[in-house]
């Protein structure tokens, strides 16, 4: 097997914001912010629509970012271009929220998620966990669309309160709210499980 | 309690994604690419700002143009090179096999017309200081890989993609001792439009004649 070199640096040192500029004038360009992103916004999509879905709305919310990459602004994303993405990750997402919320739907019922095959020694392990996992997917299910936002792009993506604000175009006293409204609802589904395990959420 | 670190924990066992999934989301982006330089070649004012793709051409252009995206994502697996999907408009007159047209800026254009000839075009284009391998596959095959040492994403600085079977390639870029290789797959010989994807290369030293296997074969 012969050697591959590696692409050149230069591509690689170049900020978000330089390389969506010039893509503007070089549309094929933008692969290259695909390339630096593409697998953070996967797995965000992958973790919320599932698996399935994911490869599909990879494409899609990258179809739609270069389409609309004349509206990038490094004022509003200002540590990167990952933060714009995810926003219209989510926004593929909400078109999309009937299959996200049956996922939801059918792991709050079941505990386990319906579309990752499990390896069977890890079955065991997992156990403590579905009950947990159940709670929780119980919320997301019923959480407000803002509000799952908010809170999935915080502990999923980790994003800061002002990345958030750039993603989903809203203040951060909203995020604040938003995040402080959802972390609340998780924490009493969680605390009551505490008090009966066996409670059915689902 | 730390509602969000239980959080964080669920779903961490997704898989990563996919090559195939990277290769088809990075062609679709070069045919949207490619597609907006082609409506932006239509629009009378250069020297406007980038247009913004969204707007009047965009689908317009994308109804008259009949992208083929076959092949592409297994092509792209290979490596990193430039992969273009062929997008011939039922405008372009199929005279010749290919047009090669030497630009002022010193660029050369070449428009593929039918998937015949390679040999002719790869001579052509040494005599216009290109060297270059051209290799026409049919659909199910592809050449066994890597028959050179790639170089990698370098080939963005000597090919651009036009509207259609057309590139811009720019010879200066093209450093003594380096191979252009461009290998496109199609389905009739006869018509630019059967192409499905053509990629490009850029490689350093000898390059190793095209030995066809059957795309499904596995990549060594």
């Amino acid at each position: 097997m012969m050697d591959r070199s590696t692409p050149p640096e230069i591509e690689i040192e170049q900020s978000d914001t330089s390389l969506i500029d010039r893509s503007l004038r070089e549309p094929e360009i933008f692969a290259l912010v695909f390339d630096r992103h593409g697998g953070q916004v996967h797995r965000y999509l992958a973790r919320r629509a599932g698996p399935a879905d994911a490869d599909d709305l990879m494409s899609e919310t990258f179809l739609q970012a270069f389409k609309q990459r004349d509206r990038f602004t490094s004022s509003r994303s200002p540590t990167g271009a990952l933060p714009w993405l995810l926003g219209i990750a989510t926004n593929v997402l909400r078109m999309h929220q009937r299959s996200e919320t049956r996922r939801w739907a059918a792991m709050a019922r079941t505990g386990t998620d319906p579309a990752v095959p499990e390896p069977t020694d890890q079955v065991a392990a997992r156990v403590d966990a579905e009950v947990t996992y159940r709670l929780m997917a119980g919320v997301l299910e019923e959480l407000a669309d803002g509000d799952r936002d908010a809170l999935l792009l915080f502990a999923w993506a980790g994003l800061t309160y002002e990345e958030i604000s750039a993603a989903l175009g809203v203040p951060v006293g909203t995020v604040r709210s938003r995040l402080h409204r959802a972390r609340l609802r998780l924490r009493t589904a969680l605390s009551a499980t505490n008090d009966d395990r066996y409670d059915d959420h689902g | 309690m730390d509602e969000i670190k239980l959080l964080s924990s669920m779903g961490t066992d997704m898989p990563p994604v996919s090559e195939q999934a990277r290769a088809r989301t990075r062609s679709l982006l070069l045919a949207a690419a490619t597609d907006e330089r082609a409506s932006a070649a239509e629009t009378p004012s250069r020297s406007a700002p980038p247009l913004p793709p969204a707007r009047a051409g965009w689908f317009r252009s994308q109804a008259r143009r009949r992208l083929k995206l076959g092949l592409v994502a297994t092509a792209l697996v290979l490596s990193a090179m430039i992969v273009l999907p062929l997008t011939t408009g039922a405008e372009n007159p199929a005279h010749a096999a290919y047009l090669l047209t030497k630009n002022p800026g010193g660029t050369i254009t070449i428009t593929i017309n039918q998937f015949t000839d390679a040999e002719k075009l790869e001579q052509d284009l040494r005599r216009l200081g290109v060297a270059a391998v051209v290799d026409y596959v049919p659909e199910g095959k592809r050449c066994r890989e890597p028959r050179a040492r790639y170089l990698g994403a370098s080939v963005n600085r000597v090919v651009q993609g036009n509207v259609g079977a057309s590139f811009t390639i720019h010879p200066e870029t093209i450093e003594a001792g380096q191979t252009l290789v461009a290998t496109a797959t199609f389905n009739d010989p006869t018509d630019a439009d059967s192409g499905s994807a053509i990629g490009f290369e850029l490689a350093e030293g000898p390059v190793a004649p095209c030995v066809q296997l059957d795309s499904d074969q596995a990549i060594e």
